[in-house]
């Protein structure tokens, strides 16, 4: 008799596994095709695009020859420079955010602003910056994009740096301490040496965030089809290059916006393996 | 492997009575007056402590969980000063100096106060880091006065034989046992006079639990030892004064060998015999 009702109850369970398993495994196959349609899609056009000329010329007028040496250049220099910005900044302040502010009213509010601005539409940043450097500036320069990339970086190296010190268990806080080491002496000895893998996965995550942002470029640094080595002037960057070629009728810039676009994907790809793989040897 | 068997079966037996009179007659070397402490929710978790802690002689604090223990351990090293809004009323005389008075320089008394806790916590640095860290926050040393102050350090918490030929390697490779004698062997490196040991068996096996229990015993001629432990009978083999608390109280101190035989108060030898706690 309990037997039977055993049996019953399991048989039950079992058909409710099978099912809930099914739509698990549909759900993950739905995510993976269109992820792999759009990667296929990428390939598909990217790599017939590809060529020296893409690496080596900067952008051309339709029916020339051309590549796009200056966007690439352009996002390597916009991002290095926001990232040289906003990293030393968000260490600092998730530093003083966790370890020296924790509890108070400041650091809670601090942490909360922070993370609102974790999530603002970059649009807004870029909106932001036009309104602070472009018009007094009169004009697009890699400076705008620098600072625009630098707020959105800013808020993700201070929300991991924030994560990563908590993760620092406390006792090693208190024998750090109870040794009689000055506090700044048990940061950059003691805290730091085991966050840094995950402050750094941080850092590279931002990196692989701002170097594929389009909006907040749009109209801070602009677009150039020239070598552009200064800071005030507008300074071409892959996503707005794609963004501009794409919408060419020409077909040579837009095979030109298909190279850029697997450029940039795998850079990000290649940054975020990076990142991983750092993570991953912490634990 | 024999070796330590004979070593662990050297531990089963009563340290604790083996001292002579003439041990109980140390210098006083702490004095707790007075002493209340209250968390930031207002709960009062240590009433009216007193009691003297003599130098070169190894204290033993038992009781229930919550009792209050490891709160008053942690106040001879003022480690509370760590978390606002802990508050302590009273005194507590090392060497005669009240080290609650405001104006004492915490680095130089947790200098003299060192400190192990309850979970091995080496720093993530080599072996020799782990320990010549300590050792630079106070001196100025030559590079080979350094190595021979690790050497030295690491030693006396009987760890080098096992260590010396991966002395650049992580501490955070060692076991557990092994990472708590590097921990004894840090706090030891800065010459303290008064060593805090916060349960430092507790999350170790029996044999690593053997090794910290000698290595308390070897310690004991330099230092004045203060441990807190949830083992009666590590409290019997390695102590030679125990202090039973309660709630808060201090219900009891006395010689190990008293308490542990004939407890004056009911509730110590209720909880000594096992009928709570």
């Amino acid at each position: 008799m309990e037997d039977t009702i055993r049996q019953n109850i399991m048989s039950r369970r079992y058909g409710r596994n099978r099912l809930m398993m099914t739509l698990s495994v549909v759900a993950a196959g739905l995510g993976m095709f269109f992820l792999a349609v759009i990667l296929g899609t990428l390939l598909y056009h990217g790599i017939s695009s590809l060529s020296l000329d893409v690496f080596t010329m900067t952008i051309p007028a339709e029916g020339s020859r051309g590549g796009l040496l200056n966007a690439i250049y352009g996002t390597v220099l916009v991002t290095f420079f926001a990232i040289l910005i906003a990293a030393p900044i968000g260490i600092l302040a998730g530093t003083y955010l966790i370890e020296y502010a924790n509890g108070s009213k400041l650091a809670e509010v601090a942490k909360f602003i922070n993370d609102i601005l974790l999530s603002a539409p970059s649009i807004i940043i870029g909106v932001f910056v036009y309104g602070a450097i472009v018009v007094p500036m009169r004009g697009n320069s890699a400076i705008a994009g620098i600072a625009a990339l630098a707020l959105i970086a800013l808020p993700v190296v201070n929300r991991t740096t924030q994560d990563m010190l908590l993760l620092v268990p406390n006792a090693l806080r208190e024998a750090t301490a109870a040794l009689g080491a000055p506090r700044w002496k048990a940061m950059t000895h003691v805290i730091y040496r085991s966050a840094w893998t995950g402050i750094l996965t941080g850092i590279l995550l931002a990196v692989a965030r701002i170097s594929g942002e389009t909006a907040p470029l749009l109209f801070t640094a602009g677009y150039s089809k020239f070598m552009n080595a200064g800071f005030t002037g507008p300074i071409a960057t892959l996503p707005v290059a794609i963004n501009t070629l794409a919408a060419d009728p020409g077909e040579d810039l837009k095979r030109l916006a298909w190279a850029g676009a697997l450029i940039i994907t795998v850079a990000i790809l290649a940054i975020n393996i990076l990142a991983r793989l750092m993570g991953g040897r912490r634990q | 492997m024999n070796m330590t068997d004979m070593n662990s079966q050297s531990v089963i037996q009563n340290r604790g009575g083996s001292f002579g009179p003439a041990d109980l007659e140390m210098p006083v070397k702490v004095e707790v007056k007075n002493l209340d402490f209250t968390y930031q929710n207002g709960h009062r978790v240590l009433k009216n402590v007193n009691m003297k802690i003599r130098d070169k002689t190894v204290t033993a604090f038992i009781g229930p969980s919550g009792c209050g223990k490891s709160t008053l351990l942690r106040t001879f090293n003022r480690m509370y000063d760590l978390y606002p809004g802990q508050k302590v009323e009273g005194e507590i005389l090392l060497d005669g100096k009240n080290i609650l008075a405001k104006d004492v320089d915490l680095n130089n008394l947790r200098a003299k106060v060192g400190m192990v806790f309850q979970k091995p916590t080496p720093f993530p640095m080599s072996i020799y880091e782990n320990i010549a860290f300590g050792i630079r926050l106070y001196e100025k040393i030559s590079k080979s006065e350094m190595n021979d102050r690790v050497e030295s350090a690491l030693t006396e918490a009987a760890l080098w034989n096992e260590v010396k030929d991966k002395i650049n390697q992580s501490g955070l490779g060692l076991s557990g046992g092994q990472q708590q004698r590097l921990c004894i062997a840090r706090a030891i490196a800065v010459k303290p006079s008064v060593l805090l040991l916060d349960e430092p068996a507790s999350a170790l096996d029996p044999i690593s639990t053997a090794k910290i229990e000698e290595l308390i015993e070897s310690l004991r001629s330099q230092y004045c030892i203060a441990i807190v432990t949830h083992n009666m009978q590590q409290a019997a083999r390695t102590s030679q004064y125990t202090a039973f608390m309660y709630l808060g109280e201090l219900v009891e101190f006395d010689s190990t060998d008293k308490l542990f035989s004939a407890p004056s108060q009911q509730r110590t030898s209720d909880y000594i015999t096992g009928r709570f706690g």
